[in-house]
C-alpha cells in the first residue's frame, strides 16, 4: 500500500468561501474526507495599516486603527488610545472611562450576535444567523446614536471620548438589554441545546490545556480548556476593577465548550453594562483638550497595552520618537497565533466539513493578521 | 517581582517598571538567548505574548521586543535588544515557543531580519517580493505606488476637468450678472411707470 500522503488531493478552502471568516484560505491535503495537512494562508487583505500610521500624527492615525478588525473595531480604538496615554501622560476622566467601559461591552454584545451567526452557519443551521444579525443590528443602532457610525465608531480619542451620552441613552440601552436576556434563552433553546449542534461540535477541534499557555492561545480558546484568565481581571484597565463580573470556563477543550463560553459571557456583559448604567456619573469632563492636537508630539518611549477583545487578549506595541508622527504601532491581536500555530494543527485528521466550524470557533479575523 | 530584580541584577540588568502592569528590560544581541532561556525555564515566564520589532533608521538600529507573560498573567515583561541593520540578524526562539516561527517568519519578511535555523522562512503575506522590506522606514510607499501602478491614460474623447470647471464657473458667474442686470432694469422701469408710489413712501 502506498504512503498516505501520496494519495491525497490537495484543495483550498477560500479565499473566496462562505464558510472562512474572511479574506483567508487553508490549503488542505485531503484523503477522502479527512485532512492530512493544512497549511494557512494570508496576503489577500493585505493594507498596510502598520506603514499608514507611521506617515501619520496621532489625530490622523487615530481614523485608521479601527478598520483594523470589521467585526470588532473598537478594542482598537481602545488600544490605540491607551498606549497614546501611556506614552503622554494623558489623565482621562471617571466618566470618560465608564463610558469607553460601557463602548467595550457593547462591542463584544455586537461580536458575538456576529458570531454567533458564523458559527451556526458553518454547520448548515440557517435560522440562527437571520435573527442573529438583526439582533446585532439593534446594538448598531444605539453605536449610530452614540458615535455616528455604525460599524466603525472612532470613538475613543486619547484623553476621553469624543462625545456625550445623547439624552436618555442609558435607558434605551438598558430596554435593549432587557430584550437581549429574553433572546439568550430563545437562542439557548434552539442553538445552544440543538441536538445537531452538540452532535457535530462536541468532540472536534480539542485544545490541550497544556499547549495554551505555552503557545499564548487567548480567549475562548484558553478559557474553554479550564483556565480561567482574562485581562479584564488579570491587569484591570478602566473601570473593570471596580465592576463584578465573573470569568466563564469549561473544561472540555472542544468546539462545544468554546460555544458555551461565549454564552455565559454575553450574560456577564449583559450584567457589567447593567452596573455600569447604575454607577455611570451625570456630569464630568468628556474629553481632555489636547493643547495643538495637530502638532501633539508623542516622546521617544515605547509601551505595550493589552485589552480583552471579544476574542481574547489583543495587544499594541507603540513607541514614538519626539515629532507629531507614530514611530511604531505593532497589532497582536488574537488571530495570527490562532490561525497559523493552532489552526494547522487542530486541522490535521478532522474531516472537511469541520473545517469552518473550527475556524469559527476559534475568532479568527484575518486583516488583523496580516495588518 | 523583587525575586525576578535581584535575578537580573547578578546578571548586571536592570528591571524598570514603566506602567502599572508593564516591565520592561534592555539587554545585549550576545546576551538574549541565554536570557530569554533564563526567563523560560528560571522565572517563570512560560508565555512568549509578541515578538515587535520597529525600526530607528537615524541610529541605523532594529529595535526587537519579546513580551512575556507569566501563567499569571497579571503583567508584561518587555525584553528589549537592539541590532544592526547591516545585515540583521537574530537567534530563531521558535524551539522554545512555537509560536515565535510565524512572528519570525513576519519580521523576516516585514524588516528583513534573518533568522538561521529557521525551518520556513517563506512568504508571508506579501507574493514574489523583491523590493527592500516593505516596513523598514526607507522604503517610500508613494514612490512605490508610482512606479508599480502607472496612471491610466484617458479616452480620446475625454474631456480636462479643469477647464470644464472653469467653464462652468464662467457660465454661472455670466448667469448671475446678467440676472442681477434683469433686476436693476426691471426695477428702474417699475420706478419709471408709477413715480407715485416712490413718493409715498418718502412721506
Amino acid at each position: 500500500m502506498k504512503n498516505d500522503l501520496e494519495n491525497t488531493i490537495k484543495i483550498f478552502h477560500g479565499p473566496q468561501h462562505p464558510g472562512i471568516t474572511g479574506n483567508m484560505s487553508v490549503e488542505l491535503d485531503l484523503l477522502g474526507e479527512t485532512i492530512k495537512r493544512a497549511q494557512t494562508h494570508v496576503g489577500y487583505l493585505h493594507r498596510g495599516f502598520e506603514k499608514l500610521v507611521e506617515r501619520r500624527t496621532v489625530v490622523q492615525a487615530f481614523t485608521i486603527v479601527c478598520r483594523i478588525c470589521v467585526p470588532e473595531p473598537d478594542p482598537n480604538e481602545e488600544n490605540f488610545a491607551r498606549a497614546v496615554e501611556n506614552l503622554t501622560g494623558l489623565e482621562i476622566s471617571e466618566k470618560a472611562k465608564y463610558i469607553r467601559t460601557m463602548v467595550l461591552e457593547m462591542q463584544r454584545l455586537a461580536t458575538m450576535f456576529l458570531w454567533m451567526g458564523g458559527q451556526a452557519g458553518s454547520i448548515g443551521l440557517g435560522l440562527i444567523p437571520q435573527w442573529s444579525v438583526c439582533d446585532r443590528d439593534y446594538m448598531l443602532d444605539l453605536f449610530e446614536e452614540l458615535t455616528g457610525g455604525r460599524v466603525y465608531h472612532m470613538y475613543a480619542f486619547p484623553g476621553g471620548v469624543r462625545r456625550d451620552l445623547p439624552e436618555g441613552f442609558l435607558s434605551r440601552l438598558s430596554d435593549l438589554l432587557d430584550y437581549y436576556e429574553k433572546r439568550i434563552i430563545v437562542y439557548n433553546n434552539t442553538f445552544f441545546d440543538n441536538i445537531i449542534f452538540k452532535k457535530r461540535a462536541i468532540g472536534v477541534g480539542i485544545v490541550n490545556a497544556d499547549d495554551v499557555i505555552k503557545n499564548a492561545y487567548v480567549g475562548q480558546v484558553m478559557r474553554g480548556c479550564g483556565i480561567k484568565k482574562d485581562v479584564r481581571k488579570d491587569m484591570p484597565y478602566l473601570m473593570y476593577d471596580k465592576l463584578d463580573f465573573d470569568i466563564p470556563v469549561q473544561s472540555d477543550g472542544d468546539v462545544y465548550a468554546r460555544a458555551l463560553v461565549r454564552r455565559d459571557e454575553m450574560l456577564q456583559s449583559i450584567k457589567i453594562l447593567r452596573q455600569i448604567i447604575k454607577q455611570m456619573p451625570s456630569e464630568g469632563d468628556i474629553l481632555q483638550k489636547i493643547p495643538k492636537h495637530r502638532k501633539f508630539k508623542l516622546p521617544a518611549d515605547d509601551t505595550y497595552v493589552q485589552t480583552e477583545s471579544a476574542r481574547g487578549a489583543m495587544s499594541y506595541y507603540m513607541a514614538g520618537d519626539g515629532s507629531e508622527k507614530i514611530r511604531r504601532m505593532q497589532v497582536r491581536g488574537p488571530s495570527l497565533v490562532h490561525a497559523y500555530t493552532l489552526l494547522e494543527k487542530l486541522l490535521v485528521d478532522s474531516q472537511l466539513s469541520d473545517v469552518a466550524m473550527t475556524m469559527n470557533s476559534l475568532g479568527i479575523c484575518p486583516p488583523e493578521i496580516e495588518r | 517581582m523583587i525575586e525576578l530584580i535581584s535575578k537580573l541584577e547578578k546578571l548586571s540588568l536592570e528591571l524598570v517598571q514603566k506602567q502599572d502592569y508593564l516591565y520592561k528590560v534592555e539587554v545585549k544581541k550576545e546576551q538574549l538567548e541565554s536570557l530569554l532561556l533564563s526567563f523560560l525555564n528560571e522565572f517563570g515566564y512560560i508565555t512568549l505574548d509578541s515578538i515587535n520589532c520597529r525600526d530607528d533608521l537615524e541610529e541605523g538600529n532594529f529595535v526587537i521586543t519579546y513580551c512575556l507573560l507569566t501563567p499569571k498573567r497579571d503583567h508584561v515583561v518587555m525584553v528589549q535588544t537592539s541590532i544592526e541593520r547591516e545585515n540583521a540578524s537574530l537567534p530563531s526562539i521558535h524551539t522554545f515557543w512555537p509560536q515565535a516561527e510565524i512572528m519570525e517568519r513576519e519580521m523576516h519578511e516585514m524588516f528583513g531580519v534573518d533568522f538561521p535555523g529557521h525551518p520556513t522562512l517563506i512568504d508571508f503575506a506579501l507574493e514574489y517580493w523583491d523590493n527592500i522590506p516593505p516596513l523598514r522606514r526607507d522604503f517610500d510607499t508613494l514612490q512605490y505606488v508610482n512606479d508599480m501602478n502607472p496612471f491610466r491614460g484617458q479616452r480620446d474623447d475625454a474631456l480636462d476637468a479643469k477647464v470644464e470647471m472653469k467653464k462652468k464657473r464662467e457660465a454661472k458667474k455670466a448667469a448671475k450678472l446678467k440676472a442681477e442686470q434683469e433686476a436693476a432694469a426691471k426695477a428702474e422701469l417699475e420706478t419709471q411707470n408709477n413715480p407715485s408710489q416712490e413718493v409715498q413712501n418718502e412721506e
